[in-house]
């Protein structure tokens, strides 16, 4: 009977600051967080959030500035080794591997570095290729592959060990629609399976979040806003109505006029081929007539109207402000 | 402890098979001896040549051979110092595999250790042809007989292990420098072939020099690997010194390069972490 602690992943006014010569960059500034055994969570915010800081101390690649954190009741910094016993991870959006080695050779030689025994390590090997549609690759050279069937490579190579405790870094970064729904069922799929087998995902793809994630977490500028359900999150906006719009091109004073109108919880405005839109958080359906007022003074033309069930970009932008593309070109 | 032992030995398995894959598997094996044997033979025959060029006829046939010799062996030297860096460079900002390598259980420095071991093996391969050629047709002095292999054993493995943790040094020492780091193994190997006897005996050398010469243990590896293959011919400056104690003191002063690498890598490997270079990416 394996040891289960009461948290997989467990961390405590965590920091960390980047210093350069010129300035302090707080990436982190005093995450707490809880994840229990056998949940799927998710990191969800836009990129330079902190997420892969985050990841990067629990997995023992980087140390904290002040703070504490274990993983699978292990301290980071104390018991790092016992740490990197009990987890793997998997970066998105690079082309990592040795070229020069097949994929079959790529993931024996991972498979070494845990211990596995070399013909379980080839069982496992076909297992993981075959899931991941990558069976008859097993033999190509990794500098043949694609990005996504790199990533897939690597994928695998995460699992290899059977961890306790996965970090998915953006797994999903630059993969195609099937490849990444693939990945994504498989991980659902493990941890369901799994009997406290734990991931922590990062992403800044809010319907992963939403479709793939037991509980998230929302982190903007190295701070956890909000930590719950996807489901509990899109219950904050429930007093709320929540519409989106399609006008004809219109500036940036509009926004600034609708902001100002009581009622108006939140805006995010961006510029469509050839048209606007504008994502509305008002406080109830009365205010909508304010605001197509305000479109048609400004000589603009509503295109398309509808109103919707609140998403985690809605949360998200209820926390922070502005949407998440907004954020990542703030930061 | 067992598990954990062996599990480092397979790291290290895994870094020597990793690296002979890099180092090899770009061309035909016939193709590869020939590189490997080249490069080494052409730094040993220039050195040679221009010793013969400058000294004409007077020049005395036991420093050529002082020359030929350790020129040739030095290049395990600069093979396994340099493979060690590249390794951490290469992983890291070209594989970008070092941060998985570092988050497994296994040793990093067993790895490294593996992968500058591979890059050893070419040497291993190409010193005895070159040597063998040097016989042929340079008169070198080096025949079956010349040979103690009972001492070229001990001084070729004490070697490896005292080369190895000054590479598992610099290989730390990468590890918390950009991209450039990966032509420090190359510039201390090359400061040392002044230091340590590998062209010229340390008598010629100014006091100071001859000081920290006689500090190194690559100076005295390189005075046991010629008396291994030239009948125990002694070095200038290591007239009184017996084969036993040679080694004695070659065995001390590598177990002080391990003692002194160990906690130095450690420590590097920590200010990697707390910098957060382990997966830097420098556009390598």
């Amino acid at each position: 009977m394996r040891h289960m602690p009461e948290y997989a992943i467990e961390a405590s006014n965590l920091r960390r600051i980047y210093k350069t010569k010129e300035r302090e960059l707080i990436a982190l500034g005093g995450v707490d967080l809880t994840v229990r055994p056998g949940e799927l969570f998710g990191l969800l915010g836009p990129n330079g959030a902190g997420k892969t800081t985050l990841i990067k101390i629990l997995t023992t690649l980087l140390l904290p500035s002040s703070g504490t954190a274990k993983v699978w009741g292990f301290d980071v910094v104390q018991d790092s080794l016992q740490v990197r016993r009990h987890i793997n991870m998997v970066s998105g959006g690079e082309s990592s591997g040795y070229g020069l080695l097949t994929v079959r050779e790529n993931l024996w030689m991972f498979s070494q570095f845990y211990g596995l025994d070399s013909k379980a390590a080839r069982k496992r090997i076909d297992e993981l290729l075959e899931i991941v549609g990558l069976a008859d690759r097993a033999g190509t050279k990794v500098s043949h592959l694609s990005t996504g069937l790199r990533q897939k490579m690597n994928f695998c190579r995460g699992l290899l060990s059977d961890p306790e405790v996965l970090f998915l870094d953006e797994p999903t970064l630059g993969l195609d629609v099937e490849a990444a729904r693939t990945l994504r069922l498989y991980t659902r799929r493990w941890v369901d399976e799994g009997q406290g087998k734990t991931v922590l995902l990062t992403t800044h793809y809010m319907q992963e979040a939403d479709e793939l994630c037991d509980r998230v977490a929302i982190i903007n500028r190295g701070q956890i806003l909000a930590c719950d359900t996807p489901a509990a999150l899109k219950r904050r906006l429930q007093d709320e109505v929540v519409f989106r719009l399609h006008t004809t091109p219109v500036n940036g004073t509009l926004s600034q006029e609708l902001e100002a109108l009581g009622g108006v919880r939140r805006l995010t405005m961006r510029q469509l081929d050839g048209q606007s839109e504008l994502n509305l958080i008002l406080a109830d359906d009365n205010i909508l007539g304010g605001v197509l007022g305000r479109i048609s003074e400004h000589n603009a033309s509503l295109i398309s109207l509808e109103k919707r069930q609140p998403t985690l970009e809605d949360v998200f932008v209820a926390l922070v402000g502005h949407g998440l593309e907004e954020a990542e070109e703030r930061q | 402890m067992i598990n954990r032992f062996r599990q480092n030995v397979r790291a290290f398995k895994v870094g020597t098979w990793l690296g002979w894959q890099i180092e090899s598997n770009w061309t035909n094996p016939v193709l590869y001896v020939l590189f490997v044997v080249s490069r080494p033979l052409a730094s040993a025959l220039i050195l040679a040549l221009m010793y013969k060029v400058i000294a004409h006829s007077g020049g005395s046939d036991d420093l050529f051979a002082y020359i030929f010799v350790g020129a040739s062996v030095y290049a395990l030297v600069g093979q396994l110092m340099e493979g060690m860096s590249w390794a951490v460079l290469e992983d890291r900002e070209r594989m970008g595999m070092l941060k998985y390598i570092s988050l497994a259980p296994s040793s990093l420095y067993a790895y490294l250790l593996g992968r500058g071991v591979a890059k050893v093996l070419g040497s291993l391969i190409a010193v005895p042809i070159i040597l063998a050629l040097g016989a042929v047709f340079f008169d070198l002095p080096v025949s079956w007989q010349s040979i103690n292999l009972p001492m070229l054993t001990v001084a070729l493995l004490l070697g490896i292990v005292m080369i190895s943790f000054a590479g598992l040094i610099l290989a730390g020492i990468t590890m918390m420098v950009a991209r450039h780091g990966g032509f420090l193994g190359m510039a201390v190997a090359g400061a040392l072939f002044i230091f340590t006897g590998a062209i010229f005996p340390i008598t010629v050398l100014p006091g100071w020099m001859q000081t920290i010469a006689r500090g190194l243990p690559l100076t005295y590896w390189l005075e046991a690997m010629r008396r291994a293959l030239l009948d125990g011919a002694r070095g200038p400056g290591f007239e009184s010194l017996g084969d036993g104690r040679l080694l004695l003191i070659l065995a001390g002063l590598t177990l002080i390069t391990a003692l002194i690498s160990l906690p130095l890598e450690a420590w590097a490997e920590h200010r990697a972490k707390e910098k957060g270079l382990l997966d830097m990416n420098t556009a390598y």
